[in-house]
């Protein structure tokens, strides 16, 4: 098992051709629960298509840019069902080429309170374009003025931007009196503008205008600038919309575009896998059922139908598991085990079972009395105390940091002078949860089921079966030991559960030598 | 006389000195009568401690009842009663882990019949189990210091060990051996290993003890 890797996908150019070039190689994430910060990969440079997952998600819960949540539907759209979200890229203007930019706000058109921006009325002073006023059917009226503006633009997008278009010379026969939203007739406003003949293309990084509140405009009004490339007998629009003016310096100054190359400063939230029924798949038995039938292309019948059932119900907690880089399987699997205190072990009859420890003597269990063994060892195993137990969990997508809940058990340290810290990694994501495991390890949690009691010496036995004895056994099977003698209070031991851990079968001898703790360890 | 063995026939002894611990907080009380009513007091036929420890700090000894009555976190052992009492924090009785309570005693064994320091050697350690010591440690530059000896075995044919491990915490507790040849008095016995106990194997004939560096555990 140990040589299963997964995720076992990788992105290639072959199969996105215009992906990310940095991406090829790449593992396509799985990713099962609620997880946040992701890092997506851009597959479709020139559509602006980014993906998050190899199958279906459940949801995709936010999209952030630099930090700034993106507004679903009208700054990014989703396809679950590929995993996919896409955000318009960058404008890109061509050289000698004509563009309009168009501005646009969500406050009430309002004769009293709106915004103006600072214009031009000589129309003849700028030549390279005119503005418009646009009602609202989408009527282009030329008010033949232009705006006071500048077109800054960058070489590349890791380049410093300049001023590609300059309208910034103030003379006289400027005002404010461009108005946006001061009546239907101009529900927008645009300015066309020409780009230099040579050079380019250039990345739009953003456009500067002037702008004054006349009365109060809504305070929290969106503002935005848009490019487009044509406006009849349609509007065509270049790249995507800038970000809301408003949230820089100055009335609505400054419209900032978003600069998205491949490496894009994105992170993203989801809900990732569905179970078959549509819903966010967070149960650990579901998961590994869906990792053996949907990851590795298993036989979904391999893994052990009732223990599957049992353990659906007996570990309930939910996970989250982001499986972005490639990792053995065994390793999951560890990590899952340890997170709920359950087992992946093969059985023989030829499933793999999902054991946990519980309470009660299993029908079956076999009695070995004293004229049983041929050896028997007793141990108190005082290296396996634990003082202190930290459980991470909840790790964050992006930096890969957990949150630690730690518990800790007083008889260790003052008993046994144990000061030792066991860390286990989990895929549980909620602190209650984390706490609760870190009690059970220790033993020290207020109820029943999954204590593990490492705050005591482990109470371990280990013993050889006379020939033909125990070769039914496997670990996490139940044994009953009765000997006249052993470690214990009375001296003896008369009918005591042990929970089996390993099992050696000699079938050069016949026997069987089995390592067992004391059950009532173990749950 | 010095430990100067003379590598021909040198008749070595083995001794080991264990102070294992009781738990006390587990125990019923008993209060003690008026005027001394916050002291509270168990049988503890093992004899006059060596140390009472209350959530891992000793508690101070005291040669009186009256004194133990006179200050919190005291004991007072009455060796005629063979009783121990104890003041805990509030004049209260123990309950369970609150506090951690324990009592020392120092187990003596040896690998032959001895007397070294007063007191008598219970000689049921095989003669031929003594362990090699090992200690070590690097350049400056290199640490890997260690200190390592085997594990201390007891003979348990008749079964004398096999429930004082649940009577008793054996484990990570202080355990001195010593080495000298015997009946040349103490001056010839020497320590060899100062360290901890640690994991305890069992079986139908011997017990044995694991032990630990020094540096193991907070001293």
């Amino acid at each position: 098992m140990g040589a299963i890797k997964i995720p076992r996908y990788r992105y290639s150019l072959a199969t996105y051709p215009n992906m990310d070039p940095a991406a090829e190689g790449q593992v396509i994430p799985e990713r099962y629960g609620t997880l946040y910060n992701l890092v997506p990969i851009c597959i479709d440079l020139n559509a602006g298509k980014w993906k998050l997952n190899r199958r279906e998600i459940h949801a995709i819960t936010a999209v952030r840019e630099a930090g700034q949540t993106l507004i679903s539907g009208s700054e990014y759209t989703s396809d679950l069902a590929n995993a996919e979200f896409t955000i318009g890229v960058t404008p890109v203007l061509q050289p000698s080429t004509v563009y309009y930019f168009v501005l646009e706000s969500d406050y009430t058109i309002d004769g009293v309170n709106y915004l103006g921006y600072g214009q031009q009325t000589d129309g003849s002073k700028y030549t390279g374009g005119t503005l418009y006023y646009i009602n609202g059917a989408g009527t282009w009226t030329d008010q033949a003025k232009d705006l006071y503006f500048r077109i800054w633009a960058k070489a590349s997008l890791e380049a410093k931007a300049f001023i590609l278009v300059d309208n910034w010379v103030w003379v006289a026969g400027w005002n404010y009196k461009a108005l946006l939203r001061a009546s239907a007739a101009n529900t927008r406003i645009a300015q066309s503008f020409k780009t230099p003949a040579s050079g380019g293309p250039w990345y739009l990084s953003n456009i500067q205008v002037e702008a004054i509140a006349v009365g109060s405009p809504s305070a929290s009004r969106t503002t935005r600038a848009s490019v487009l490339s044509a406006y009849s007998p349609s509007e065509i629009q270049v790249g995507v919309k800038s970000y809301r003016m408003e949230n820089y310096t100055g009335e609505a100054n400054r419209a900032y575009f978003p600069q998205r190359g491949a490496a894009t400063d994105l992170t993203v939230d989801i809900e990732g896998i569905e179970t078959s029924g549509g819903a966010l798949m967070t149960n650990v038995a579901d998961i590994i059922q869906d990792i053996q039938a949907n990851i590795l292309d298993g036989d979904a019948d391999a893994l052990n139908a009732a223990d599957l059932v049992a353990l659906k119900a007996a570990r309930t907690e939910t996970l989250a598991l982001n499986l972005d880089t490639e990792i053995d399987f065994e390793s999951i699997i560890n990590k899952l085990e340890s997170g709920q205190l359950w087992k992946y072990i093969p059985l023989l009859d030829g499933t793999i079972g999902l054991k946990f420890a519980a309470a009660g003597e299993p029908a079956g269990t076999p009695h070995y009395r004293d004229e049983h063994f041929k050896s028997f060892k007793m141990r108190r195993k005082w290296s396996a105390i634990y003082e202190r137990v930290k459980v991470k969990y909840a790790q964050d997508g992006g930096s890969g940091e957990f949150l630690v809940a730690e518990a800790e058990a007083l008889s260790a340290k003052y008993l046994y002078r144990s000061m030792r810290t066991l860390e286990v990694e989990t895929f549980l994501t909620n602190g209650a949860d984390a706490l609760l495991l870190a009690e059970d390890y220790l033993g020290t949690s207020a109820s029943a089921g999954r204590r593990q009691y490492l705050c005591w010496p482990t109470v371990e036995v280990e013993f050889e079966l006379r020939a033909g004895l125990g070769w039914e056994l496997i670990p996490s099977m139940k044994v009953k030991l009765t000997r006249a003698r052993a470690m214990s209070a009375s001296g003896a031991l008369d009918a005591v559960l042990f929970y089996v851990m390993d099992v050696q079968k000699d079938s050069g001898s016949g026997m069987v030598k089995v390592t067992a703790i004391l059950d009532a360890m173990t749950y | 006389m010095a430990f100067e063995p003379n590598g021909y026939d040198p008749n070595l002894v083995m001794l080991v000195d264990i102070e294992i611990a009781r738990r006390l907080d587990t125990l019923a009380w008993t209060q003690a009568a008026a005027p001394n009513t916050a002291c509270w007091y168990v049988s503890h036929p093992e004899g006059e401690p060596s140390k009472v420890e209350g959530d891992g700090a000793a508690y101070t000894q005291n040669s009186s009842l009256a004194s133990c009555q006179a200050g919190t976190r005291r004991w007072f052992y009455d060796a005629t009663l063979e009783r121990l009492y104890v003041h805990i924090t509030g004049g209260g009785s123990p309950t369970i882990a609150n506090p951690y309570l324990l009592s020392f005693h120092v187990r003596r064994l040896a690998t032959d019949v001895e007397e070294y320091g007063g007191h008598l050697y219970l000689p049921i350690l095989p003669a031929d189990s003594i362990p090699s010591v090992s200690s070590s440690t690097g350049r400056f530059h290199e640490n890997g210091t260690s200190l390592s000896f085997g594990t201390i075995k007891i003979l348990n044919g008749d079964g004398r060990f096999d429930t004082l491990f649940d009577a008793f915490i054996w484990e990570a507790k202080r355990v001195t051996v010593r080495l000298g040849e015997k009946g040349k008095g103490d001056a010839n016995y020497m320590v060899i290993f100062d360290g901890w106990t640690g994991d305890i194997s069992w079986n139908d004939d011997f017990v044995e003890i694991g032990t630990e560096d020094l540096r193991t555990l907070v001293l």
